[in-house]
């Protein structure tokens, strides 16, 4: 089965779940945001938008996994530089192509 | 004879392990730990419960979202036909003054620690046909000041409230509800606090047991709550702090 969301459609759910959560200016939720830094997401918010993320996307995000997906053995500062709305877009397009895949 | 059953929510870790153990350990032959995060420790609950002759499954699910708890308590029915115990340990918080805490961080602790018990009563009822006891894990914040508890307090206060009006609306049925307001407990969730270390050794100068009280303090509360000694006890909030909140 392939799923229907073009590459726009998963930027602007991911956009929207960040906009509620954060309840920041949609103009700041780019690619190159990164969730700690730029836009000051706490880790009870992280949580918060995993949810959300799980919820519109119908797939269960493990411990870790996203954290993972970034790059094995990080310090916390590389994860602070790393996790941005580009590498939680590219984890959510590789989870819907393993779903599409099953 | 039916086998004695119980739900924990965020029965893996902390006072919710506590609570699974002792209750393993005093006749209840099936627990169910409900959990959200950290597959490691859960497994770890899950073998020690086993180690002990429990009955025991893990059921995974998000207490903020009322269709993981509607599944939650379909895998509930998979493992037994009734509940003798629930008990509601799973919380969530931003530790932050209340002034900074962000709407979605509000709706997430409310939802995980008040609404998600109000739900799962609700779901729980028909599994008492016989009555049976149901006890939340509350705290000193629900009616004192602890700093940078952000909304867990308010969280806890409406818990305490939602516990009072279930456990008279629940009585005919002969279901009893109480909570356990633990004070300051030795858990991970302890030391997210900022300056714990600092705040503790004050906790413990000013606590008459001296010492802060372990996880294994408040199961035993919520073990006699759930116990036929405890029969005549409705709507109550059952102190455990070491005397911390007597000054």
């Amino acid at each position: 089965m392939t799923h229907n969301y073009t590459d726009n459609k998963i930027f602007t759910i991911i956009q929207d779940i960040i906009v509620e959560a954060l309840r920041i200016d949609p103009s700041k939720v780019e690619p190159d945001a990164r969730f700690i830094i730029d836009l000051g997401t706490e880790s009870i918010d992280v949580l918060d938008i995993r949810f959300r993320i799980e919820a519109a996307f119908g797939f269960k995000i493990s411990d870790g996994e996203v954290k993972r997906h970034i790059g094995e053995d990080l310090t916390a500062k590389e994860i602070e530089e790393k996790f941005t709305v580009g590498s939680l877009i590219d984890y959510v397009k590789e989870r819907l192509a393993e779903k599409e895949t099953v | 004879m039916e086998k004695k059953a119980a739900l924990v929510t965020g029965g893996t870790r902390g006072i919710g392990r506590a609570v699974v153990l002792q209750l393993a350990e005093n006749g209840y032959q099936i627990v169910l730990a409900n959990y959200l995060q950290n597959d490691v420790e859960a497994k770890k609950t899950q073998s020690i419960l086993k180690s002990k002759g429990a009955d025991c499954a893990l059921l995974k699910a998000n207490l903020a979202n009322l269709d993981e708890i509607d599944d939650l308590f379909k895998q509930v029915k998979i493992h037994c036909n009734h509940i003798d115990a629930f008990v509601h340990c799973a919380a969530i918080n931003a530790f932050k003054p209340l002034i900074k805490i962000k709407p979605n961080q509000w709706d997430l602790t409310l939802n995980i620690n008040t609404r998600g018990f109000l739900y799962s009563v609700q779901k729980c009822v028909s599994l008492m046909p016989e009555g049976g006891s149901i006890v939340a894990i509350s705290s000193l914040g629900s009616a004192r000041v602890i700093p940078n508890y952000g909304a867990m307090g308010p969280a806890k206060s409406a818990l305490e409230s939602i516990v009072r009006y279930l456990a008279a609306e629940l009585a005919p049925e002969n279901i009893r509800v109480n909570a356990v307001c633990g004070g300051i407990i030795e858990t991970d969730s302890l030391m997210q606090f900022p300056d714990a270390e600092y705040y503790l050794k004050d906790i413990v100068e000013r606590t008459p047991a001296g010492r802060i009280g372990k996880p294994e303090d408040v199961a035993n509360a919520v073990l006699f709550l759930c116990s036929s000694s405890a029969e005549f006890v409705y709507g109550h909030v059952f102190v455990v702090d070491g005397g911390l909140s007597l000054f």
